[in-house]
């Protein structure tokens, strides 16, 4: 571990070097483990630890990046200067309005070490019960447990100074029969809060009640999504729509739309990094404080995320969701969150004569982004709905679908959240829509 | 560094490490980005570390390290034996590596021009006079990047190897994104992903053209915007180069690689449609359809000299004259079926372990010009440049978007059609194929942005192929 003292040093070290008119230094440290099984076994198990500077140079508005991992005296400043170098060898960036000013950051709970420190025993412990539950049900179990602590420190020039430690562990796994699979994550900020058991619980569950899928037809179904399916949804409208840099070029369907109702009025969207049960962080990448973002607040478009960049074109604050420098794509939503509704799955199932209940989705990718039409497939645990009913499990599915319209008139929300975690830490419950487009079968 | 490397040998080995390979990697990457008139990045990376893999009781361990010296060698290598001690509880079977492999060796990129030695301000004057260019109406977002790389390697097995590679990378390309009233289009140059890239020096990037190319590139973005949509259709299809490049990675490459047939990658990207027992004699596609697996390619985004194994750099056929013959193969996963690694065992860094990756993925050139293809094709859509891919956890059901679609008129292309997807089932798909272009119209393409594994991974991989017929088709819009 690098430590708040040993970083801010380092940090210290780097805006004490002259010639730039503003100097950002960022230190990422990670310690990371990850005990990877298939077929009941552990089959990959690693371990990896570094720590990389990067250093932003600002010169008459010109702005140069430089990172390494090399923290001798010289190695730090042979970044700063590689970083000095390309700044002045480039024309001045006339929107660029400066490093981030000071601000107070939010308090967050202290490092959990234990999680940090966890050792490749206790790691191969929890993953022998994984595959002894699914070789008791003659399944086969695959996926992965990791373990790491993760800590950011970023200082700039103006007096920007902040450090955040923090651990994390996630599980994931498929459970595969025959013919059949089911999917459990789980995410926390500490080992002792990761639920294991449940996930596997549920992958177990699915790959079981799925065995001996039947060919339904590719059309227009309604559909109840699980929340790992949910997370898809706000996966590819925040890849494409919630930051500010789609909104200004035009590509975001929230373009010219806010204050505009633009889904169900179901539908609430928050970002909060600062929700302590799920992975929180005090300050983005460039130091700027971390804000509660809302982005949808009963389907009408309320915001999107901004950085320092982005904010000053806009005319205003950053909301602090920056990505280390230098960062073309612009701010992103990562820690979002689809406010539950009222209505169980079972309702939601209850609701409908005859759809798919859908587990998750793969492999999925966005058509076109205006209306984020996005294709994908089904995956892990997909049911035929009749009568309001599970009847019984489907092929996979291929579908093609406007996520846009999919959250607009007749969704219902579900009403108990899950954290989902492919595209970050989301907060998703399950949700009912409509009307989904199933464009294709496998039945080879 | 020999020294660095032995010690992380010697100490896995007094600890009970039956195998032990360490790698130490050095890489220094510069990447230069415009937007919009402006410098967006300008980045240099410069890491160094070092991995430490080993075997204890049949089960593997590793731990990467960027405390590249003897103290940090001698510490990865204790983390490594604990890992695999802690794996070796939970073991399907000891793991068998075959024959050993001894090579001492040294492996350079065949390259004319540094690329990581021409000046930055060259560099930065291409991107942007290539940017300015692009400049015209309706054309919101103008994007040129450039990467160059230069990866110094060095192997070493408790078997003897000692290998030392230097790996050259050039790439570079252009964007257009046009946008107006709610229709939003893309052009990309010469390839989408934001480049094309090749293990070459940067006479790669200047043979390129980037600012000749880019006013096409823009305009074509903004006609895209008022073409009509194309229509849905079952009908017959010619896959432009960059687009079969991505077709072959998708469909060829990622089910041909063993450990994902084996189940290694089951939770994560997925499986395979083509399992071990269907060597041999699954027809994958037509008579006409051959692809290898060549590491040997000059270009190549997947060349090299030695895999991370340090098993040679080779070609082998995964596809021959239509049928499934082969995958791709680490030592270990070659040895379950009583094989030999065809050196496919590859790492993204010293941070990572090696996974059975693709290396240049292959089609073979046909006997056709492409001018009689288009003559002998009238009605086909022609398609080009891959804008959105989706295929299934086996590899079987695909569809792919492209950024432009011609109808084939008199020989020529004629209509283009906005926003076309095609979607199908690999078997059939390769089944349908009846005609590929000869070797004049073949060309490498490179792919840097291959993931897979956990943690994460990307590699960089290769494809050759020349335009290709496919017969019945599912044409719609991606609407």
């Amino acid at each position: 571990m690098l430590g708040k003292e040993r970083a801010r040093t380092i940090l210290e070290q780097v805006l004490a070097l002259g010639g730039a008119d503003e100097t950002e230094a960022l230190l990422l440290a990670d310690e990371a483990a990850l005990t990877r099984f298939a077929q009941n076994a552990i089959h990959q198990n690693v371990a990896q630890q570094d720590t990389v500077l990067r250093v932003r140079a600002v010169l008459d508005g010109r702005v140069g990046v430089a990172s390494g991992n090399d923290l001798s005296r010289e190695g730090v400043t042979a970044v700063f200067d590689r970083a000095l170098q390309a700044a002045r060898v480039q024309p001045p960036d006339p929107q660029f309005a400066g490093l981030p000013q000071p601000h107070p950051y939010p308090t967050l709970p202290e490092l959990e070490e234990a999680t940090a420190s966890v050792t490749p025993a206790a790691r191969a412990e929890f993953v022998g019960h994984a595959c002894a539950k699914a070789e008791g049900s003659h399944l086969v179990a695959a996926g992965a447990l990791e373990t790491g602590l993760r800590e950011v420190a970023v200082a700039n020039s103006n007096g920007v100074l902040g450090y955040h430690a923090g651990s994390s562990a996630e599980f994931v796994t498929v459970i595969m029969g025959a013919d059949s699979s089911g999917y459990g994550f789980a995410l926390a900020n500490t080992l002792s809060d990761l639920d294991v058991e449940a996930a596997v619980a549920r992958a177990v569950d699915k790959a079981l009640t799925g065995r001996a899928p039947q060919v339904f037809p590719a059309g227009h179904y309604p559909v109840v999504l699980e929340p790992d399916a949910t997370a898809d949804l706000l996966g590819s409208m925040a890849y494409t729509s919630f930051g500010a840099l789609q909104l200004e070029e035009g590509s975001s369907f929230l373009t010219r739309r806010l204050g505009q109702p633009v889904l169900s009025s179901a539908v609430t969207i928050t970002d909060d990094a600062l929700n302590p049960a799920i992975l929180p962080m005090p300050f983005d990448f460039e130091g700027s404080p971390k804000t509660r973002v809302s982005i949808i607040d009963g389907g009408v478009a309320t915001g999107v995320v901004h950085d320092t960049y982005t904010a000053s074109r806009a005319g205003t604050q950053s909301t602090g969701h920056a990505f280390p420098a230098p960062n073309p794509y612009g701010p992103r939503a990562t820690h979002l969150s689809l406010a539950p509704g009222t209505a169980s799955v079972s309702d939601l199932v209850a609701s409908i004569d005859e759809g798919l209940l859908i587990t998750r989705f793969h492999y999925t990718r966005v058509v076109r982004r205006p209306t984020v039409t996005v294709t994908g497939m089904t995956r892990d645990g997909t049911f035929l709905i009749r009568d309001g009913e599970i009847a019984h499990p489907v092929r996979n599915l291929r579908f093609t679908q406007s996520y846009v319209q999919a959250l607009q008139d007749g969704c219902v929300i579900g009403a108990e959240q899950r954290l989902c975690g492919e595209y970050g830490p989301y907060l998703c419950p399950a949700v009912y829509i409509p009307e989904f487009h199933f464009t294709g079968v496998t039945d080879f | 560094m020999r020294e660095i490397l032995e010690r992380a040998l010697n100490t896995a080995q007094l600890l009970g490490a039956g195998y032990v390979d360490a790698r130490l990697v050095a890489t220094d990457e510069e990447s230069i980005r415009t937007r919009n008139g402006a410098v967006r990045a300008v980045q240099r990376s410069q890491t160094t570390g070092l991995g430490v893999r080993v075997l204890v009781d049949g089960a593997w361990g590793f731990a990467g390290t960027s405390s590249a010296d003897l103290k940090g060698a001698e510490s990865a290598a204790r983390s490594a034996v604990e890992i695999a001690k802690a794996s070796a509880s939970l073991k399907h079977r000891a793991v068998d590596l075959g024959t050993p492999v001894v090579h001492r060796a040294t492996y350079v990129t065949p390259h004319q021009k540094d690329p990581l030695s021409v000046s930055l301000e060259d560099k930065v004057a291409l991107l942007l006079a290539a940017d300015a260019a692009m400049e015209m109406p309706k054309v919101a977002v103008r994007q040129a990047s450039l990467v160059s790389l230069r990866r110094k390697q060095v192997f070493a097995s408790s078997e003897g190897s000692y290998i030392e590679q230097e790996i050259v990378e050039a790439g570079g390309g252009l964007e257009a994104l046009a946008v107006d009233q709610g229709e939003v289009q893309q052009r990309s140059y010469p390839n989408s992903f934001g480049r094309n890239q090749a293990t070459a020096g940067y006479e790669f990037v200047e043979s390129m053209d980037l600012v000749g190319q880019a006013p096409r590139v823009a305009e074509e973005a903004v006609m895209l915007l008022t073409a009509p949509l194309c229509p849905e259709e079952e009908t017959t299809v010619i896959l432009g180069p960059t687009q079969l490049a991505l077709q072959v990675h998708e469909s060829c490459g990622h089910p041909t690689e063993l450990d994902r047939a084996l189940g290694s990658e089951a939770a994560y990207a997925g499986t395979s449609f083509l399992m071990p027992d269907m060597l041999g004699d699954f027809r994958y596609g037509s008579d006409i359809v051959n692809l290898v697996a060549d590491a040997t390619v000059p270009g190549g985004l997947g060349t090299f000299g030695y895999d991370d194994e340090g098993v040679p750099a080779q070609c082998s056929y995964l596809v021959r004259d239509g049928v499934f013959v082969g995958y791709l193969m680490s030592r270990e996963t070659a040895a379950t079926l009583g094989m030999a690694s065809n050196g496919a065992m590859r790492a993204s860094g010293w941070d990572r372990i090696p996974l059975v990756r693709m290396t240049n993925i292959n089609l073979e050139p046909g006997d056709w010009a492409f001018d009689d293809l288009l003559a002998d094709s009238d009605g086909a859509l022609y398609l080009e440049m891959n804008k959105s891919w989706s295929i299934d956890d086996k590899r079987l059901n695909f569809q792919f978007g492209t950024e432009v679609a011609y109808r084939v008129e008199g020989g020529r292309l004629g209509t283009l059609y906005r926003n076309a997807v095609y979607t199908g089932i690999t078997p059939r798909f390769w089944g349908d194929c009846d005609a590929i272009c000869n070797r004049d119209h073949w060309a490498m393409w490179g792919t840097a942005n291959c993931g897979k594994g956990q943690p994460g991974q990307v590699a960089h991989v290769g494809h050759g192929v020349a335009p290709a017929r496919f017969r019945r088709v599912q044409v719609r819009p991606g609407t």
